[in-house]
């Protein structure tokens, strides 16, 4: 039997089967806790949200067509609850570190191109580990300086992968106004965080 | 980049820019060493971004998300396709009984259609209205409280 589409779990939902629900939001939770945490910077709030938008997901079940994409319905009402949330003011900026997030290493490679010949040590040194800490805090920052409409289309495009007519659609613009306003956000990052892509990262 | 059209470059760099631009994109690389430099830097910060981790979802995600849709699926029937229909049939049959208990002429709840609009702008009415939505309660819902009728809503029937 073919998996069913979100758009059809969405119909059973609204016929009254709140088990179909569940489908859809083991389905979505991880990209929503993602893309939430990239917005608000904490991971309980992040969590939260994304228990919210389900909620409100439900909640307009009745209101939902199936011609809409389920998830780009899904991530504006994240988008929204995100912005209301940030303009709020009830967030300090708060410098976390995700639990069991795992700071990409890239020591053994490292170590590797610089010592051909010589066994590498994949444990990171003190400075390493330094320079990687500071590499992800000017990425976060980078990001988070960027105007509202690039730094939503950024997190929405790179890491959540949409496509230009969704990201478009949940910005409320137009296809190329969307990929003119990728450029420039990924031209200003380019230029904030260019002291990082010279060190140690791959060419 | 003066040389290429601002809505080229990312759909460029992700692969999905049309045939024909993608060929004329390419054939100025060639000869020009700026614009081939400038692109290398912007792949390298497309690739530098996937540093930035984020949290996995707690265990208890869904069970809580679950939680909540069955605490929502208990409360009133929501402004909808039934519920409307069981909303205003309620509301109805306690406004005449109110009338000939009170004799004073309520006038019956109208109630709203369902909506005929467009996905897109349903869509975006949808994703506007739930930025601030409160859970929607029938009008004079306290007056209507103690009628049996009132508890009995769609989302209560035996479903799976």
């Amino acid at each position: 039997m073919a998996a069913e589409s979100d758009e059809q779990q969405m119909l059973r939902l609204k016929a009254g089967d709140r088990e179909a629900y569940t489908a859809l939001v083991e389905k979505y939770r991880r990209p929503l806790v993602h893309f939430l945490y990239r917005m608000v910077h904490d991971t309980a709030v992040a969590e939260e949200l994304a228990q919210e938008v389900f909620l409100r997901v439900y909640r307009a079940r009745s209101r939902y067509k199936p011609s809409a994409k389920f998830s780009t319905w899904l991530f504006r009402i994240a988008t929204n609850l995100a912005l209301n949330s940030l303009r709020d003011g009830r967030l300090r900026q708060v410098v976390e570190m995700p639990a069991g997030a795992k700071l990409p290493l890239r020591t053994a490679e490292t170590e590797s191109k610089g010592k051909a010949g010589e066994a590498a040590d994949p444990r990171p040194t003190v400075e390493q580990e330094l320079m990687e800490a500071e590499r992800l805090r000017a990425i976060r920052e980078a990001i988070e300086e960027l105007p509202e409409k690039q730094r939503l289309a950024v997190l929405l495009h790179k890491y959540e992968e949409l496509d230009y007519a969704a990201i478009a659609d949940i910005l409320g613009c137009s296809e190329s106004a969307l990929k003119s306003l990728l450029f420039r956000a990924y031209e200003a990052l380019r230029l904030r965080l260019r002291p990082f892509a010279t060190r140690g990262g791959t060419a | 980049m003066k040389h290429l059209r601002e809505d080229s470059v990312v759909p460029y760099l992700d692969s999905r820019l049309d045939p024909a631009a993608r060929a004329r994109l390419e054939h100025h690389l060639k000869s020009c060493a700026d614009c081939r430099a400038h692109l290398a830097e912007l792949r390298a910060v497309l690739d530098e971004l996937n540093a930035w981790p984020a949290p996995e979802p707690s265990p208890g995600f869904t069970a809580a998300v679950r939680a909540r849709v069955e605490a929502a699926a208990a409360e009133p029937a929501p402004r909808g396709s039934w519920g409307w229909v069981y909303a205003g049939a309620t509301v109805l049959v306690a406004a005449v009984l109110l009338m000939v208990v009170l004799w004073q002429p309520t006038p019956p709840l109208a109630p709203t259609p369902p909506s005929a609009e467009s996905p897109e702008t349903l869509a975006e009415e949808a994703g506007e209205e739930l930025a601030t939505l409160e859970p929607v309660l029938l009008e004079n819902y306290d007056l209507l409280r103690d009628f049996d009728v009132l508890f009995e809503t769609p989302t209560r029937e035996n479903r799976n």
